[in-house]
C-alpha cells in the first residue's frame, strides 16, 4: 500500500516535467527534493526512467549539486550560519560545541537533531546566526550553543508529547 | 501600498506618457504612493533579512495589536531593508506634513513607547536614528537628517536610492518612482543598436567579477545570426560570504526585472532565465511575486506595449554550485547537467545556450540598466573612474562599528571604506586585514588600505574584485584560519574537472589542518615536516593557478598566497611554537590557570564539559592538561582573567 503511495506522488510529480527535456532533469529533482526532504533510491530510478537516463546518472548529478540529500533529515534542525562574517566571529566554536551537544542529543528527551551549516544569511552584523526549527538566534557566544538547543527542543517535545 | 490603488489601465498610462501628460488625480496617486504626501500616519516596518532574524515579525505584530487596541487611523506595511545592519528591526513612522523618521532597533516593548505620543502628533525624538530630507515636509528638530549620518554620508546611493524606502512587494510604488518607464522607452523608441550604443557611451562594465565592457558582450549577441537568442540573469550568489545580489532581488525586484527586459531587447533575446539561489527562498519568493505582478501588467509575454517585443522570463532555481558563477557552468547546469566549465572561446555569446548565443549578465550589472537609459551615460559618468564608471554595491561585512549593504563608487579609497564608511574597527581593536571578493578573492593588508576600488588598479594589482564581499578582520581574527576556510570552500567547490585545483586544493588544506592541529604524540620530526608542507604551499598554489582552466580554479589559492606573504610570521608562529596568536586555532592552545589571579569561584570549573578543572572553592585551581579538550570555555567563563593560553 505504501509502495503504491509512494508511486503515485511520484507519478504526480514527474508528470509536470518533459521527458525528452534534459534541461528539466534537475527542475524536477529539486521538486521531488522539496516534496520528499530527500532523493531515495527509489526515486532516483523512477527519474531516471522519466527522462530515460539511468538511475547512476541521476545519482552522479544529484551528488555534483549540494540542494540534494538522500536520506530523510530528522524533524529538529539546528542551523548555524557559517558564512565568511559569522566564521571570522567565531561560528567555528558554535559548530564544534553543537557537534557535541549532537552525541547525547538535547533536550528533555535527549532529542536528536539534525546539523546543518548553512552559508550567509544576510544578518552578519548580528553574527554569529544559529537558528532553531526556525527560530533565530543572534550574536550567539559558544556557552550559549547548549542552552538555546535545550531550552527549544525541549519545549518543542514537550509539546508534541 | 499596493496596486489596488492603481489599477492595470492608470498603471499602463504612468508607464507609457511623459509626466506632463498624466492626470491631476493620477498625479495625487503617485503623491501617495511616494509618500510625499499622506493623510494619515504611516508606519513602515523594514523586511529583509536581517530584519526578519532581529524579529521584525514581532515588532510588526506587536504594532498591529497597538493600532487595534486604540483603535488608530493609521497605515501600518513593511518597506524594504535600509542596507544598515546595526539597530535592525527598523520602524518609519511619517506623520502628515512631517518628515519620515527612522528608529531602531525597535523590539515589541518599546512599541507602545514610540507610538503613545502620536494621538497627539508627537513622537519620542530621543529615540530616532535619523529623517528623510523631502522639500514637501516640514522636518523634525533635533534628529539628523539621512544624508548626516557617517555610515551614509560616505556612500554615493544612485542605484540603492528607493532601499527602505519603498515596499519592495509593489509594482504601483516601483512605478511611482519611474519604474518600468526605461524599458518601455526603449521598446518603444530606440532600436536594440541603440540601446547598446548608449550602455557602451556609459562604460558599464559586468560586475560578476571579471569587469568585462557589458555593450561589448551584448554586440557579439546581437551580431551572431540565430534564430533564437538567449540571456541569463545571474543571481545566484555562492560566495559564502556575500549578499549583494540577495539584497537587489529582495529590495527591489521590479528594477531587475526592468533591467532584464532592457537587456533581453538590446541583444534580441525573447528568452530569459533569472538564475536566483535555491537555498534562498526569500529572495526567490520576492522575485517570483515580482514577475507575477509584471506579467499582470503585460511588462512580459506577447507584444509589450503594441512594440511588437515578445519576452518570456523564466525563474530558474539553482541547485547550490558556487562554480555556477562561470557562465560555461552555469550554461551546463541549465541544460540539466554537471556544472561544469568548458574551454572557452567558442564565447557563450556566440554558442552559448542549446548552441544558441546566449549572454549571461550578473544581476548587479542588470540593475544599472534602467538608470542609465533614464537619465543618460553623461550622469552615470559622472560617478566613480573614467575607466570604471558608476558605482559598486558591496556587502562589508566583519569586525567594523558598522556594516551592510553600501554603495560606493568606483574609485573610492578602501581606507575610506571601513573608516569612514564602516566606522572602523569596532571595540577598540586593530584593524588586521580586509578580505575581499569572497573565495576567489584575497586579503589585503594595512599597506593595501591605500589602493583605490575600481578595475584598473585592481588588475594591476592582482586583485580580482569578485562578487563584492568585503571582510573586515582584526587582530582576532587568525590568518591560517581564514586561510583554512576559503580553502575549505573551494576544495568542496572545485568541480573536479582539472586535477590541479580538486587535488591540489585538498593537498593545500591538508597542509594547512596539520599546521593548525595539535600534532600526534611521539612524533618528533613534525615541525620540519609541517615547515617543508608551507614551502610546498607556495609551489603548490603556482602550479594551480596556472594550470586550472576556469577563474575558481585560477584564483583559488590566492588567499592564501596573499596571507602567506603578508602574515608569514603568524604561519611561522604556528609551525615552530605551536601557538595562534588571536586564539582561533583552540586545538594548538594549551590553557593554565594563573594562580595569583584565581579567586576559586569555581565557575570555569563548572561550565567545564569534560571535568578537566580542579580545585578547591576559595584556593586556585588547575587545569589537567591530558583532560583538556582545548574548547576555551574556561577562559571565557572566567570573570578574572586569571584563565590564560600559552
Amino acid at each position: 500500500m505504501a509502495n503504491n503511495e509512494n508511486s503515485r506522488r511520484m507519478n504526480d510529480i514527474l508528470k509536470q516535467f518533459r521527458p525528452d527535456h534534459r534541461e528539466d532533469l534537475i527542475p524536477c529533482m529539486q521538486a521531488v527534493q522539496d516534496r520528499e526532504g530527500y532523493i531515495s533510491d527509489d526515486s532516483m530510478a523512477a527519474i531516471g526512467a522519466h527522462f530515460g537516463i539511468p538511475a547512476i546518472k541521476v545519482y552522479g548529478l544529484a551528488t555534483f549539486y549540494d540542494y540534494f540529500t538522500f536520506a530523510p533529515v530528522s524533524g529538529d534542525v539546528v542551523r548555524i550560519c557559517n558564512g565568511t562574517s559569522c566564521h571570522m566571529m567565531g561560528a567555528g566554536k558554535l559548530i564544534s560545541e553543537a557537534e557535541k551537544i549532537k552525541q547525547t542529543g538535547a533536550g528533555k528527551g535527549r532529542s536528536r537533531f539534525t546539523l546543518k551549516i548553512c552559508e550567509c544569511q544576510g544578518a552578519c552584523s548580528a553574527g554569529p546566526v544559529m537558528d532553531v526549527n526556525g527560530k533565530s538566534y543572534i550574536r550567539v557566544k559558544p556557552e550559549e550553543v547548549r542552552s538555546i538547543t535545550e531550552k527549544s527542543l525541549g519545549r518543542e517535545k514537550g509539546g508534541e508529547g | 501600498m499596493s496596486l489596488q490603488a492603481m489599477n492595470r489601465e492608470t498603471a499602463r498610462r504612468i508607464i507609457a506618457l511623459p509626466p506632463s501628460k498624466i492626470t491631476r488625480e493620477e498625479q495625487d496617486l503617485l503623491l501617495l504612493l511616494r509618500r510625499d504626501r499622506c493623510t494619515i500616519p504611516v508606519i513602515l516596518v523594514s523586511e529583509s533579512r536581517p530584519a526578519r532574524v532581529s524579529g521584525s515579525n514581532a515588532t510588526y505584530s506587536a504594532i498591529a495589536d497597538y493600532i487595534s487596541e486604540n483603535n488608530l487611523s493609521v497605515e501600518l506595511g513593511r518597506c524594504s531593508g535600509k542596507g544598515f545592519q546595526q539597530n535592525e528591526p527598523f520602524v518609519d513612522v511619517q506623520l502628515p506634513g512631517k518628515s519620515r523618521v527612522t528608529f531602531g532597533p525597535v523590539s515589541p516593548e518599546i512599541v507602545p513607547l514610540i507610538l503613545d505620543g502620536m494621538i497627539n502628533k508627537a513622537i519620542p525624538m530621543e529615540y530616532a536614528l535619523w529623517q528623510y530630507r523631502n522639500p514637501m515636509h516640514e522636518p523634525w528638530d533635533g534628529v539628523p537628517f539621512f544624508d548626516e549620518i557617517p555610515y551614509f554620508s560616505g556612500q554615493v546611493r544612485k542605484l540603492t536610492r528607493n532601499f527602505g524606502l519603498s515596499d519592495p512587494a509593489s509594482v504601483a510604488e516601483y512605478i511611482a518612482r519611474d519604474g518600468y518607464k526605461a524599458f518601455v522607452k526603449a521598446i518603444s523608441n530606440y532600436t536594440a543598436a541603440d540601446i547598446t550604443e548608449l550602455v557602451e557611451q556609459s562604460g558599464l562594465r559586468g560586475r560578476g567579477g571579471a569587469g568585462y565592457p557589458t555593450a561589448q558582450k551584448w554586440q557579439v549577441a546581437r551580431n551572431t545570426l540565430s534564430d533564437q537568442k538567449y540571456l541569463i540573469c545571474n543571481a545566484d550568489e555562492s560566495d559564502p560570504g556575500a549578499f549583494t545580489d540577495k539584497a537587489l532581488l529582495e529590495r527591489e525586484p521590479h528594477k531587475v526585472i526592468e533591467g532584464v527586459a532592457i537587456a533581453a531587447y538590446a541583444i534580441g533575446a525573447s528568452m530569459v532565465f533569472i538564475y536566483v539561489n535555491a537555498s534562498d527562498s526569500y529572495s526567490t519568493d520576492c522575485i517570483e511575486h515580482a514577475l507575477s505582478e509584471a506579467a499582470a501588467l503585460g511588462l512580459t509575454g506577447e507584444n509589450i506595449f503594441d512594440s511588437g517585443f515578445n519576452l518570456k522570463v523564466q525563474l530558474v532555481r539553482s541547485a547550490g554550485a558556487y562554480i555556477c558563477g562561470e557562465e560555461t557552468a552555469l550554461i551546463n547546469n541549465l541544460q540539466g547537467k554537471r556544472a561544469i566549465p568548458r574551454q572557452k572561446p567558442p564565447y557563450p555569446s556566440e554558442k552559448g545556450l542549446f548552441g544558441k548565443p546566449t549572454v549571461v549578465n550578473n544581476v548587479e550589472t542588470l540593475f544599472n540598466l534602467p538608470d542609465i537609459l533614464n537619465y543618460g551615460p553623461q550622469w552615470y559618468r559622472n560617478t566613480g573612474t573614467p575607466d570604471s564608471p558608476g558605482t559598486k554595491i558591496l556587502s562589508l561585512t566583519g569586525k567594523l562599528k558598522y556594516q551592510g549593504l553600501v554603495e560606493v563608487p568606483f574609485g573610492i579609497t578602501l581606507n575610506d571604506l571601513v573608516t569612514k564608511i564602516g566606522g572602523g574597527i569596532r571595540n577598540g581593536k586593530q584593524f588586521k586585514a580586509l578580505q575581499i571578493g569572497g573565495p576567489a578573492g584575497r586579503c589585503i593588508g594595512h599597506e593595501g588600505l591605500q589602493l583605490k576600488l575600481d578595475y584598473k588598479t585592481f588588475a594591476e594589482a592582482g586583485i580580482f574584485l569578485g562578487s563584492g564581499g568585503v571582510v573586515v578582520l582584526d587582530e582576532e581574527n587568525c590568518m591560517v584560519d581564514v586561510a583554512r576556510y576559503f580553502l575549505r570552500f573551494i576544495s568542496r567547490e572545485s568541480c573536479g574537472k582539472c586535477i590541479p585545483c580538486r587535488e591540489g586544493s585538498r593537498r593545500m588544506l591538508d597542509i594547512l589542518n596539520a599546521i593548525s592541529h595539535r600534532p600526534e604524540q611521539g612524533a618528533s620530526h613534525e615541525p620540519l615536516e609541517r615547515f617543508k608542507g608551507v614551502m610546498t604551499l607556495e609551489s603548490l598554489a603556482e602550479v594551480i593557478k596556472d594550470t586550472s582552466l576556469c577563474g575558481l580554479g585560477k584564483t583559488a589559492p590566492d588567499t592564501v598566497l596573499s596571507t602567506l606573504r603578508l602574515f608569514r610570521e603568524e604561519y611561522e608562529e604556528h609551525i615552530f611554537e605551536r601557538k595562534c596568536r588571536a586564539g582561533v586555532c583552540t586545538d594548538l592552545q594549551t590553557y593554565y590557570i594563573d594562580m595569583e589571579a584565581c579567586t576559586g569561584c569555581t565557575a570555569c570549573a563548572k561550565k567545564c564539559p569534560v571535568n578537566a578543572i580542579i580545585g578547591t572553592p576559595r584556593q586556585p585551581f588547575f587545569i589537567i592538561e591530558q583532560k583538556c579538550t582545548g574548547c576555551g570555555i574556561c577562559m571565557e567563563t572566567c570573570k578574572f582573567s586569571a584563565v590564560k593560553t600559552r
